[in-house]
């Protein structure tokens, strides 16, 4: 039982040194840590103690972690529920939609796209850059394989 | 040897699970949450049943958990394929080449604009009564019980800002 516990609370406090030493601690840079623990720690696991309930454990731990951080990170659902606590006022939809949807969901979006090079801005107007392509026939294939038809 | 066993059963788990969820996404219309939870169901079913009578039986559960972690993983990647935001974004170019920033608003979500993605969240929430959405947004009790949660479990992860 505490070893489970104590592997928790490695994996707390060495995330908080993480982020603290790595500038923008992203989900990218998070999943990367994630995968690191999992793999040094079942590492351990195999050499010195062999138990099979810690290694299955850590599997469902890892996943679960990466699960909660997806949607405290990235969820609309959670960004309102936050900013409607912080902010302790209410706010129309609209102005919602203009202050926050808008500007800090959707061109940051954009934004991040333009920064990883898979779209491009000129004149106003947004294209898909070559790697963007490569990235677009991806999704195609993934979508008919799902049968979805527009994702959103 | 008992670790390889459990990837081996677990791996057996996730193409069943995989194989399932297609056939079913392309011969039955209902529910995608129900299908996927099916799936998940029948594999680990058919699993049990192949391996009822040999040494790896002791082996399920420990595999047992590590198909619920590989469900909850596919759910989430599942999830991003369809409602994913940027991936969303990207395909938008599916159709045209070049699209200014207010046609990238309008054809969100094959037409539907990005402020429904915005009113379906806030429908979805004001449904499980987190929040009451009439003109303004307004928290409820258990909203503001969930906001403290999620605030703090935020704070333990580290987390800074919304990507």
């Amino acid at each position: 039982m505490y070893l489970y516990l104590i592997s928790i609370l490695f994996f707390l406090v060495t995330n908080y040194l993480v982020t603290t030493l790595i500038k923008k601690y992203t989900f990218v840079k998070f999943f990367i840590y994630v995968m690191t623990y999992f793999i040094s720690i079942n590492f351990i696991n195999l050499i010195y103690l062999q138990n099979i309930n810690f290694f299955t454990f850590q599997v469902l731990f890892s996943i679960t972690v990466l699960f909660l951080y997806t949607g405290l990170y990235r969820s609309i659902s959670v960004k309102i529920m936050i900013y409607l606590y912080l902010k302790k006022q209410n706010i129309s939809v609209n102005d919602f939609y203009k202050k926050e949807f808008k500007d800090k969901s959707f061109n940051k979006r954009i934004n991040i796209l333009i920064y990883n090079n898979l779209i491009m801005q000129k004149n106003k107007i947004f294209f898909l850059s070559s790697k963007g392509k490569k990235y677009l026939k991806i999704i195609k294939i993934i979508h008919s394989i799902y049968g979805i038809k527009s994702s959103g | 040897m008992n670790f390889l066993l459990i990837i081996l059963l677990s791996s057996v788990f996730t193409v069943l699970f995989i194989t399932f969820h297609l056939l079913f996404l392309y011969f039955f219309s209902f529910k995608k949450t129900i299908q996927i939870l099916f799936c998940f169901v029948l594999s680990n079913l058919i699993l049990i049943y192949f391996v009822r009578e040999t040494e790896l039986y002791k082996l399920f559960y420990n595999s047992f958990i590590i198909n619920f972690a590989i469900l909850i993983l596919y759910w989430n990647v599942f999830l991003f394929i369809e409602r994913g935001f940027t991936l969303s974004i990207l395909s938008l170019f599916k159709k045209k080449r070049k699209l200014s920033y207010k046609e990238l608003i309008k054809n969100y979500a094959g037409g539907k604009g990005v402020r429904w993605k915005l009113v379906i969240g806030l429908n979805r929430i004001n449904q499980l009564k987190i929040i009451r959405l009439n003109k303004k947004i307004l928290l409820t009790p258990l909203g503001r019980f969930l906001s403290i949660v999620l605030i703090f479990l935020r704070k333990i992860l580290v987390i800074r800002d919304f990507g």
